[in-house]
């Protein structure tokens, strides 16, 4: 059901709404690329202007949230 | 036997058979299997005790040995694997994650909150783990 490392499960999930936290940042966005130490989320910004991509280390994600699809 | 009336004297002779006897039976085996007899045998003007005792099981000192004490988890990782199914609280630097834990993976956990959401936890960045 679920891969058996934490890379390897986020990999599965990737183009999913996501929220991952680090020690000090809480980030929200759209699951882009995982590899074995990088994760990429962009950042939707809900107005005209581009969206943020925000690169973090595997190793700081302190969790990772997936929130239920609306019904 | 001076003083003795035949009748004593022949319930003599048969109680020195009879002890004879157990004394061989358990003299007799190379291995104790728990059997043991003794024998009361009240006699006018004679005491001679003795006592039964069958005991089914085999010698405690070649059983085998007590059941080990509960094992105590030596790893986050064992303590998480204990949890499984439980409602849980798992702290990180960032904040605590709540929820029922269903999946103990090589380097991560699975909960899933009370909305449905799931956390995806690496061991990691596990600072505690409570059970609520």
């Amino acid at each position: 059901m679920f891969q058996d490392t934490f890379a390897a499960e986020m990999a599965t999930r990737v183009g999913s709404r996501v929220e991952v936290a680090t020690d000090n940042n809480l980030v929200e966005g759209i699951l882009s690329t995982v590899t074995t130490n990088l994760v990429l989320v962009i950042e939707v910004d809900t107005g005209y202007g581009d969206n943020t991509n925000l690169y973090l280390s595997v190793d700081s994600i302190n969790f990772v949230r997936f929130p239920a699809a609306a019904a | 036997m001076p003083n003795l009336t035949n009748r004593q004297q022949n319930l003599l002779q048969l109680a020195n058979q009879l002890s004879q006897n157990l004394v061989n039976n358990n003299t007799g085996t190379a291995n104790n299997v728990g059997l043991n007899k003794n024998v009361s045998l009240d006699l006018p003007g004679i005491d001679f005790d003795a006592g039964l005792n069958l005991g089914l099981g085999s010698d405690d000192r070649t059983g085998a040995p007590a059941d080990p004490p509960p094992t105590t988890p030596t790893t986050l990782r064992d303590v998480l694997l204990g949890l499984v199914n439980e409602q849980v609280e798992v702290t990180t630097p960032f904040g605590p994650v709540t929820g029922t834990l269903i999946a103990v993976r090589d380097d991560y956990v699975v909960l899933v909150e009370t909305d449905g959401a799931q956390a995806l936890v690496p061991f990691e960045n596990i600072e505690l783990v409570s059970e609520l």
